[in-house]
């Protein structure tokens, strides 16, 4: 069925339309994530310029309380998502020999969903009344017809159907890839850690988006045809949302960040010489994060009356989950002890991650902790957090996954002059934008407002600043992808010198079918070390 | 390097039952609130009065 398909004489966009090809799918996903990425990026400069000085400079507080919403809706839902689905779509058929996804027209509409969600979710900016201004976790009533009642909320809900409805699909195809379509030889336990990643992040999304689509579904419901199933006034609970919400939006910050555990494994593994450190323990890691990600979403929503029993509950569960996140942790510094390491810059950004994720995760602990979360609960310091887990965690990664990867995908290596400058700038200034933001939290000052109280003003100067050089540093990785698809150096099948099948096996860019001959597995591992003494860096 | 038919069934078969574990996850959210709602106050079909 793909074969024919493949064969397709189009060109220009009907091409792109019809493609069914799991690599050009792939680098669609990873285009519309940039370019998403650039959009929310910019959202969230309006959002530092407003909070540059105390006091309203340049927007009011409703346009201030839409950026707010829409800034966390696209970055999670269209740049850091579909971002990883496109490395997983180019990559996971590749590094498990399959010549592509289990099914690749079902792959093709999933992606085509998302511009369409995409620009539903735009649009909902522009009708009267603006978009969703209650945040990104819609909590009725703010999100109720009485308190939002233009469209633009309803815009948003559909909107969050479609992006659903891609990922669920998207989530379906990669599980039956992954399970069923590996090279003969190639047990699960012989995969490499990427795909392991992918294969547990599809479950999550499989498992946890039905769970938000039937959310906002009730609150669709309860704002235009008369329910209540969140209206107290008819028997309905506010509180029930959260817990669905959350029942999504926890699970959904481990199918952000559980590839780039994936990606930084394979990068670090890589970029050292060595098999990852502890290849067992790092999936059953995955595994128990993913377990533990499922149970933990009360944590959210300590100050909204639980019980105690029911607060520890799930202080000590969210507690846990640093167990196999520390394996993880230690597992990479592992793998580069005593590795001949290669200083890239995509080996540059995963280092990076691991330290910076870790800033992250500890901030995480601190707010699993009941009693200190109801002095935190909505401060900046949860801002902080959650933007160590996502742009020094999820976006490092994905850089570092872009420096590695994109030699494949185009034949030529990115420049490493610019690299190393992307990266030092956007080390420097990720640091100076959030971790001035513990300290706000700290001193206690409050989470989507646009004005504050002048004692906090020197700390969001510095925000401010630190925001708009990292935004600006990122327009290098745009000059450098620019610059390198065709001046960059020749990068040959094998640069880095990697020892999985995308390395091994294929041409860069691979051709159509990934494979001249479906490879076949014959060694007793996923990282076989005698593959080193025949792979050698190029470059 | 088309897959076999028998290999397409058994992809199938799998994403079948994948699809039926969603569909199960969204409708026992939405039946959620059906089922603890009391006699009382029959949430979520209560008018409100608006």
């Amino acid at each position: 069925m793909a074969t024919a398909a493949h064969a397709t004489p189009r060109k220009g966009f009907m091409y792109y339309l019809t493609t069914v090809n799991h690599k050009d799918i792939g680098r669609m996903y990873m285009m519309s994530s940039l370019i998403f990425f650039f959009l929310a990026g910019c959202m969230a400069l309006v959002i530092r310029a407003e909070l540059a000085e105390p006091g309203y400079q340049f927007v009011d507080g409703a346009f201030f309380n839409q950026m707010t919403a829409m800034h966390a809706t696209f970055m999670i839902f269209f740049a850091i998502i579909p971002g990883l689905i496109g490395f997983g779509n180019y990559f996971v058929p590749i590094m498990i020999g399959s010549p592509d996804m289990a099914f690749p027209r079902l792959n093709n509409w999933s992606f085509w969903i998302m511009p369409f969600s995409a620009m539903l979710m735009l649009g909902s900016l522009f009708v009267p009344g603006g978009s969703d201004a209650a945040g990104w976790t819609v909590y009725p009533p703010l999100t109720s017809a009485a308190f939002s009642p233009g469209a633009g909320m309803d815009m948003w809900i559909l909107a969050v159907h479609l992006a659903g409805a891609s990922s669920i699909l998207g989530a379906i195809n990669f599980i039956v890839t992954i399970l069923n379509m590996r090279a003969p030889g190639m047990s699960l336990f012989k995969m490499p850690l990427f795909p392991w990643a992918m294969l547990i992040t599809a479950w999550l999304q499989l498992v946890a988006t039905p769970v938000l689509a039937g959310a906002v579904t009730m609150l669709l419901c309860d704002r235009n045809f008369g329910t209540a199933f969140f209206n107290p006034a008819g028997g309905g609970d506010p509180v029930l949302f959260q817990h669905i919400f959350w029942f999504y939006s926890h699970p959904a910050v481990y199918i952000m960040i559980l590839p780039v555990f994936g990606m930084v494994s394979d990068i670090i593994s890589t970029h050292s010489r060595k098999p990852p450190f502890g290849y067992h323990s790092m999936v059953w890691a995955l595994v128990a994060i993913a377990v533990l990600g499922q149970m933990v979403w009360a944590h959210h929503m300590y100050s909204v009356g639980m019980s105690i029993p029911a607060q520890m509950g799930f202080m000590i569960m969210t507690m846990f989950i640093a167990v196999p996140t520390g394996i993880k942790v230690f597992n990479w510094m592992a793998t580069m002890w005593g590795g001949s390491i290669a200083f890239t810059t995509a080996m540059k950004f995963a280092i990076g991650f691991v330290i910076l994720f870790t800033i992250g995760g500890l901030s995480g602990v601190v707010l699993a902790s009941a009693p200190v979360d109801y002095m935190m609960q909505d401060t900046y310091y949860v801002v902080a957090h959650i933007h160590y887990v996502f742009v020094t965690g999820s976006y490092f990664g994905i850089m570092a996954a872009i420096y590695h990867w994109f030699p494949k995908m185009s034949g030529r290596l990115l420049s490493e002059r610019i690299g190393r400058w992307h990266f030092w700038l956007s080390f420097i200034s990720v640091n100076i934008t959030f971790f001035p933001m513990h300290f706000l939290g700290m001193m206690g000052m409050p989470r989507r407002i646009a004005d504050y109280n002048p004692v906090y003003a020197d700390l969001n100067m510095l925000c401010s600043v630190g925001a708009f050089i990292f935004g600006t540093t990122q327009l290098l990785l745009v000059i450098n992808i620019l610059y390198s698809r065709k001046y960059g150096k020749k990068a040959g099948a094998n640069p880095w010198g990697g020892i999985t099948l995308e390395w091994t096996n294929t041409s860069s860019p691979p051709h159509e079918h990934n494979f001249e001959k479906l490879p076949v597995w014959n060694h007793d591992e996923a990282y076989p070390v005698e593959l080193y003494a025949k792979t050698k860096p190029t470059v | 390097m088309q897959p076999t038919a028998a290999q397409q069934r058994k992809n199938l078969r799998l994403a079948l039952a994948l699809g039926a574990v969603a569909l199960a996850f969204a409708g026992s959210i939405i039946a959620y609130p059906f089922l603890r709602s009391s006699p009382v106050a029959p949430a979520p079909f209560t008018q409100t009065g608006e």
